[in-house]
């Protein structure tokens, strides 16, 4: 039999590839995907705790993460456009303008 | 349900299908590898005895946000360089960090080998249902304004503005 423990494990697994891919990479889109498996993961893990406590706001709390996550997606790909844009490329290193 | 064979293969698609993501050069190939790591959670999310939260991320994640994701790569590059730097070192290391230190608080959760108990009687739609619009109706409709925010805010940002 399979427990808490381990779909816990897998979980958090799956969130640390997802802010290794935040970190490592610098394509705007490809961080966007990793944000995505990363909220994935942690909602996840309120189902896990809705299924060990027997109570069902996890599982409420993941549906409202999806909506958020759905937001956060249309909002982020649409600066993704504009950058490309004005810089022609989604690449983070090119986004100076507010750093100098 | 809770099969150990079924659970290390969803384990195992998913932990390969996330890497292709994080890893892959190409965009493209990294957002089909995206739409299929939903699939495999909408697969993890049945083994925990939630079918109605694995059909809505079938369809919000890998329907609409897949979908935005593939538009989205259509309209800027398809390339993205990748290379191993002090950045790529720095993340392993946050990431490991990150795992161990919940690995040492772990010990204190609770083991739970059944999760069939709490959701036996009725349908698992009904009960979220019931429970959505009973105690979270102020929420519901705060999402609801969230998701109208955000879709004017897209709209505003990709706009075309007239020269």
């Amino acid at each position: 039999m399979i427990g808490s423990t381990e779909y816990i494990i897998l979980l958090l697994i799956l969130l640390a590839i997802g802010t290794i891919g935040v970190i490592i990479r610098r394509n705007f889109i490809i961080i966007l995907m990793s944000l995505e498996i990363m909220l994935n993961a942690a909602s996840g893990l309120f189902v896990v705790g809705s299924g060990i406590t027997g109570n069902m706001s996890g599982q409420l709390f993941f549906l409202f993460a999806a909506a958020v996550a759905a937001a956060e997606t249309a909002v982020g790909l649409a600066i993704a456009i504009v950058i490309y844009r004005k810089k022609g490329s989604v690449e983070t290193d090119k986004f100076e303008s507010l750093r100098r | 349900m809770n099969s150990p064979i079924l659970f290390y293969l969803l384990a195992f698609l998913l932990i390969g299908s996330s890497l292709m993501v994080v890893l892959s050069k190409d965009i493209y190939r990294a957002s089909f590898w995206l739409v299929g790591f939903f699939l495999f959670f909408a697969g993890l999310l049945l083994t925990l005895h939630a079918p109605f939260l694995a059909l809505t991320e079938i369809i919000v994640y890998s329907g609409a946000i897949a979908v935005m994701i593939i538009f989205a790569v259509m309209l800027t590059g398809k390339y993205a360089n990748f290379e191993l730097s002090g950045y790529s070192i720095a993340g392993v290391l946050i990431a490991a960090i990150f795992i161990i230190e919940i690995m040492l608080i772990i010990k204190d959760v609770p083991e739970f080998k059944n999760f069939a108990f709490a959701f036996a009687s009725g349908s698992n739609a009904r009960a979220v249902g019931i429970s959505l619009f009973s105690g979270y109706l102020f929420p519901f409709e705060i999402t609801a304004i969230l998701l109208l925010v955000a879709l004017f805010g897209a709209v505003v940002l990709a706009k075309r503005r007239k020269q």
